[in-house]
């Protein structure tokens, strides 16, 4: 009985082994689809389109996304202006510096690459967008992940009246912004190699307040269709900042864009939103490739990423005063040193040219 | 159950989508073939036409395709400013089966500018507006120039043919049989260039100073290119066929600064052992003689000097503070110290006074606008033409006359440029005729027409030109 139970193991663990068979499989890389990036809107000033190639992203290995260059870049409107943007730095195409969108207009990007191939957008219409009246601020504090600590944010809300008679579709764009970079010099130690006081206190005249610019983290896209409030007056959150122990310790001054967008671009950033959101579970939407509205004048099978859009613009600035929150991330993150040294360049005690708080 | 089976057709739809994009003669459609499967397709496209029954209909053919979804397409040589209608279409079997109709106006041409407004013959201009057919031809005065390129409907290059006579003339461009006119007219480059072959006899004035009182022009002091230190001053008037030294009796002075009205002093005088001597003297041409006034505060040697409110400035320099502003006022012989100039200014940088405003042009092409009240500075255009550092970036002319204002002959340069003070447009003028190599040491201006003395270190020499900047 014993001898026939070893030779059953013996011909399971044969059967096993032999069942497990190495599938050999290179998954093709996906092909370096190119991406535009850019939108124009009715703010005169330098408008951006960006040209990359795609590369592959993902936990093993994140690509370059190598700036296409030398291209062609054309903005059209619908009564035959052509606009030429010059290349500025490899990828990045600038419009002439007073350079806007009319309301009412609606415009083309057209794009045509060194080696030839030729690309237009679908047209985008510049509407107008609705006045805001206001935009105020609150703190908010919600339950995180971590059970003993809830998260800490600032909500940015605008007050503004909903056209009844149209459609609208809203985007609120978060802008590079400046804050008051707070240190604590005064707790200043000396290093662990001093010679002759290790880690003693060593406070430091210089410098308390720094200025910094940032687009905050992480980054969500706030966008908005008035199917469910057309005509009614809003009271409505269009960004949210989260509290990092650092960004409002203190005062942040936010620069933002209220602008209207096409049906069609509400639809694409929003997808984009969606994918911002994922993270990782069941209910997550299955990762694709967006579909924009840049088209291959030759050939419609080349999939192109990114979207451009057009937008009348109002540009929105706030100051958010850690004085004015109710709650703010405690404890604070302490930088007992001259907030010079924070994170190294880019860093200045000179508040912007145009700061005022009050 | 045999029996029961029916092949069926595919259900399939074809949509004329967008007008994607239209200009004068262009235009780009989007269709869509829907379908649930591949559908064989021998030929699809769509019809343009003028008239809503598509008779006579201009097919753009893309020939086969049998994947659903959307295709593109781009028709030319339409007409300007009319209507069309469009319809996708595809050819199943010898069955053409259309799509929705939808309808567009293609655009008008406009001439909207023209740059550069002054040119020279065979250079290029370039001719912007919209909606320019590739047939489009371009007409100076009635002669018709060689269209480089239209590019994109909106740009326009063109090369400038020979002039004809008149140095303004009419810009037409015809195109699609539509004829547009410029509303500014196109200006050849002028300027005639003449040696007067009257020189200061046996001297190569560098490190001098000049000034003009009417038609009297005065240049002298400085050094010769032997390193020879002068202190002699000429005078020459229009007409005459030779330099006259001046009765001038004071030390020789090199690098000084002055006005170009009458007033001067500063520098340095004959090399001493161990370096040059500073020469704070300072003086003042009358009309009939040199007479001394006082010095100022300080030593000043390459600074600029201006006339301003009826009175002398001077500024900077190579030697002590590069930005320090001293002003001397004839009413009172008095100097009084004025606001420093927000940069470091020497006698190498073009400038010149309009309107009791100073313009100075840095050595990055700035031109700078200064007001001597209120000292602020204030970028206002750049100079157009190229800049080598240290090689073409030095010396040069501004002369005034009137609203215009003629900058160039930089050093080793041979560019003229006019300048519109009421538009700040640039203007190219004759490049100079002479040998590039060479340095303007004085200029004048007279009846509008600009005088300058040019030294050559080849074969050192200096010569007498006279410029007409109106001349053909």
């Amino acid at each position: 009985m014993k001898r026939f139970l070893k030779i059953g193991w013996l011909l399971s663990l044969v059967l096993l082994t032999t069942c497990i068979d190495k599938f050999p499989f290179t998954s093709d890389l996906p092909p370096r689809i190119l991406n535009i990036e850019g939108y124009l809107t009715t703010s005169p000033k330098a408008h951006q389109i960006r040209l990359s190639r795609a590369d592959i992203f993902g936990p093993e290995f994140n690509g370059l996304n190598r700036p296409e260059q030398l291209a062609t870049v054309m903005i059209k409107d619908d009564l035959g202006n052509v606009e030429s943007l010059n290349e500025v730095s490899p990828g990045i195409y600038l419009t002439n510096d007073n350079f806007a969108a009319q309301v009412g207009r609606s415009y083309n990007l057209e794009v045509i690459l060194f080696d030839g191939k030729r690309f237009i957008s679908r047209p985008e219409l510049a509407a107008p967008v609705p006045e805001i009246d206001s935009v105020t601020f609150q703190s908010v504090r919600t339950p995180s992940l971590d059970r003993m600590n809830d998260e800490i944010g600032v909500q940015v809300i605008a007050h503004f009246q909903d056209p009844a008679d149209e459609q609208n579709f809203y985007f609120w764009n978060i802008l590079p912004s400046d804050y008051q970079l707070i240190g604590e010099p005064e707790l200043n130690l000396n290093g662990p190699n001093h010679p002759t006081c290790p880690k003693c206190p060593n406070p430091l005249d210089c410098c308390k307040v720094c200025y910094v610019k940032e687009v905050p983290r992480p980054l969500n896209i706030f966008v908005a269709e008035d199917d469910e409030f057309n005509g009614i007056y809003q009271r409505r959150v269009i960004a949210y900042l989260r509290d990092n122990g650092i960004r409002f310790k203190g005062i942040f001054r936010l620069d933002m864009q209220h602008m209207s967008i096409s049906q069609d671009a509400y639809r694409h950033l929003r997808l984009i939103d969606q994918h911002l959101r994922l993270n990782g579970s069941v209910f997550d939407l299955p990762p694709a490739n967006i579909r924009g509205n840049m088209l291959n004048v030759e050939d419609q099978e080349d999939q192109v990423l990114g979207y451009f859009f057009v937008a009348d613009e109002r540009p929105i600035r706030i100051y958010i005063d850690e004085s004015k929150l109710e709650y703010v991330l405690r404890p604070r993150t302490l930088i007992p040193t001259t907030c010079l040294a924070f994170r190294g360049s880019g860093m200045t005690t000179n508040p912007p040219a145009d700061w005022n708080p009050q | 159950m045999g029996a029961c089976e029916e092949v069926e057709d595919p259900s399939f739809s074809i949509l004329t989508e967008e007008i994607v994009n239209v200009s004068g003669e262009r235009a780009i459609v989007l269709g869509r073939l829907i379908a649930f499967e591949n559908i064989p397709f021998q030929d699809h496209g769509f019809y343009f036409s003028r008239n809503e029954s598509f008779d006579q209909p201009i097919i753009l053919s893309l020939g086969e395709t049998s994947r659903p979804g959307r295709f593109l397409g781009e028709v030319d040589g339409l007409e300007l400013g009319v209507g069309y209608f469009v319809k996708a279409f595809g050819n199943k079997d010898g069955e053409v089966i259309f799509g929705n109709t939808l309808s567009f106006q293609t655009l008008n041409p406009a001439l909207q500018r023209f740059a550069p407004m002054t040119q020279f013959p065979g250079e290029e201009i370039s001719i912007f507006g919209i909606n320019f057919g590739d047939d489009t031809e371009v007409f100076f005065d009635g002669q018709k120039a060689q269209v480089v390129e239209v590019a994109f409907g909106f740009q326009i290059r063109v090369r400038v043919p020979p002039m004809l006579g008149n140095p303004t003339v009419e810009l037409k461009i015809i195109t699609r049989g539509i004829e547009l006119i410029a509303a500014e007219p196109f200006n050849y480059a002028t300027g005639v260039y003449e040696n007067l072959g009257v020189v200061i006899e046996d001297f190569v004035l560098i490190d001098n100073i000049f000034f003009q009182q009417g038609n009297r022009f005065f240049a002298g002091l400085g050094r010769d290119i032997a390193n020879r230190p002068s202190n002699h001053i000429w005078e020459y008037s229009p007409g005459q066929s030779a330099w006259q030294r001046t009765s001038f009796v004071g030390d020789t002075q090199r690098k000084a600064t002055n006005s170009r009205t009458g007033y001067f002093g500063g520098g340095v005088q004959e090399p001493q052992l161990g370096g040059d001597a500073l020469n704070d003297n300072f003086w003042f041409f009358d009309g009939n003689s040199f007479n001394a006034i006082p010095s100022p505060p300080i030593s000043i040697v390459d600074g600029l000097g201006f006339m301003a409110q009826g009175r002398f400035y001077i500024a900077g320099g190579t030697f002590g503070i590069g930005s320090q502003v001293y002003r001397y006022d004839p009413a009172t012989s008095m100097w009084q110290l004025r606001p420093n100039l927000p940069y470091n200014v020497d006698k190498s940088m073009v400038h010149f006074v309009h309107n009791d405003l100073l313009y100075i042009i840095n050595k990055d092409k700035a031109l700078l606008r200064y007001n001597l009240e209120t000292a602020q500075s204030t970028l206002i255009s750049e100079y157009p033409g190229p800049f080598i550092e240290n090689f073409s970036d030095t010396g040069g002319l501004s002369v005034v006359v009137g609203d215009k204002v003629f900058i160039g002959l930089y050093d080793n340069n041979e560019d003229m440029w006019e300048l519109d003070m009421n538009t700040l447009i640039w203007s190219r003028k004759n490049r100079f005729s002479g040998p590039n190599r060479g340095r303007i040491a004085a200029f004048f201006e007279h009846e509008g027409i600009l005088y300058f003395l040019r030294y050559f270190s080849i074969n050192p020499r200096m010569e007498f030109w006279k410029f007409d900047p109106n001349g053909f």
